[in-house]
């Protein structure tokens, strides 16, 4: 591989992370159905299948719900959230249960689960705060 | 900037890692104030083990007592990949796991096993430890250009660039068959990054010799897709586990073809 050649490809890999990263910065609010990713701002959160992430992290950290329930993560933390199926960073645990981008704080997302199991999730961006969603 | 430049270029490769790991260590920590005080001190603590082991190990065993520098490169990754909420014996022991493949797990001159990926994986399987490649997901955008423009001078050098671009052309025909709609997200993602430009080009334990050179990160994303696919594999970290089979698979085939007539 000659000099041109790497700096090329240094050049297109940086210009691609770039633009994608920039793309998919903050966004308003998501809310996602089994895959399908809509817009919008989400005021009335019912109380339970809530899961809050604030900077201490997903409280509750573990929740139980009926195959079939959308399960709604409330960003209160001071920075980004980006809820991602579990393994870090292939997200393929639970395929379609991924944010695909970071919003920021008061935004929500959701997600119904249909398949039964123990779900474990993270914050992509923050990998370290882990959660499960288990199903039944 | 060109004496700065030169001063990169004409060290030693080990030399190189650590100070591109350096770098992406300062974008991780420095945008982040309320998480950078425990997170230096796990960091510090897995470069400090990570010397203090192997500097004992070789002088215990070979009689000479020099600075480690591969340590340098294993203690950093360790530190960057390891959830800085891990307790400091954890961290400890990581670091005693991967110092200790490299000196205690080899034939004859090399050893066979990535060390940092060696105790990352023995102790999330023992320890339940976590591997979430923290450094390089809270700044992606910094953190990719870090990594492909000091790790490109240094693969380069060493002639080892084909190794990432093989895995992730194998990576990104895995996407396109079965996540096509979140290939753009999947590919440029920084930790797949962090893994790619200098885990798997780690030149004292992935083949360099002959048709490896090109094929090895073709081989590692193979084995990922069959462990990912057909065994559903979790945990540990498949992108860790996948790494340290192919070094295993790829130094039998390279022996047994030294030692065939």
């Amino acid at each position: 591989m000659s000099k041109r050649h790497l700096l090329g490809f240094v050049a297109f890999s940086l210009l691609l992370a770039g633009c994608y990263h920039a793309g998919g910065g903050l966004a308003p609010a998501t809310t996602t159905s089994e895959g399908e990713t809509h817009m919008h701002f989400d005021e009335e959160n019912g109380k339970e299948n809530t899961v809050v992430y604030t900077d201490a992290g997903f409280s509750p950290s573990a929740i139980t719900v009926q195959a079939g329930t959308a399960v709604t993560f409330v960003n209160e933390s001071s920075g980004v959230m980006w809820v991602a199926s579990a393994v870090h960073p292939t997200h393929q645990n639970l395929r379609g249960f991924d944010q695909l981008k970071s919003t920021g704080h008061g935004t929500s997302y959701s997600y119904t689960f249909t398949q039964a199991g123990e779900w474990k999730y993270h914050d992509h961006r923050s990998p370290g705060e882990t959660g499960t969603v288990v199903v039944q | 900037m060109r004496k700065f430049f030169a001063v990169f270029t004409q060290r030693d490769p080990r030399e190189q890692v650590a100070l591109v790991l350096g770098a992406l260590a300062l974008v991780s920590l420095i945008p982040f104030p309320k998480i950078w005080f425990g997170s230096l001190i796990h960091l510090l603590g897995s470069l400090v083990f990570a010397l203090v082991v192997d500097f004992l190990l070789t002088g215990l065993r070979q009689k000479k007592w020099i600075f480690p520098r591969s340590a340098l490169v294993t203690g950093f990754l360790i530190g960057l990949i390891l959830d800085p909420s891990t307790p400091l014996w954890m961290t400890f022991l990581t670091a005693v796991f991967a110092i200790s493949s490299k000196r205690l797990i080899r034939l004859g001159q090399h050893h066979i096993f990535n060390p940092a990926a060696f105790g990352l994986v023995i102790s999330s399987f023992l320890f339940q430890s976590s591997i979430s490649w923290w450094a390089v997901s809270a700044t992606p955008v910094w953190s990719i250009a870090v990594l492909v423009i000091g790790m490109s001078v240094v693969l380069q050098r060493l002639r080892l660039l084909w190794m990432p671009v093989g895995f992730l052309g194998i990576y990104m025909a895995y996407l396109l068959l079965w996540s096509p709609s979140v290939l753009p997200i999947r590919l440029l993602d920084s930790s797949l990054f962090l893994f790619v430009f200098v885990m798997l080009p780690e030149y004292r334990t992935s083949p360099v010799i002959d048709h490896w050179r090109y094929s090895f990160g073709f081989f590692v994303g193979a084995i990922f897709m069959v462990l990912f696919q057909l065994f559903h594999l979790n945990s540990p970290d498949p992108l860790l586990v996948s790494l340290l089979l192919a070094d295993l698979l790829s130094f039998l085939v390279i022996k047994s073809q030294k030692s065939s007539p």
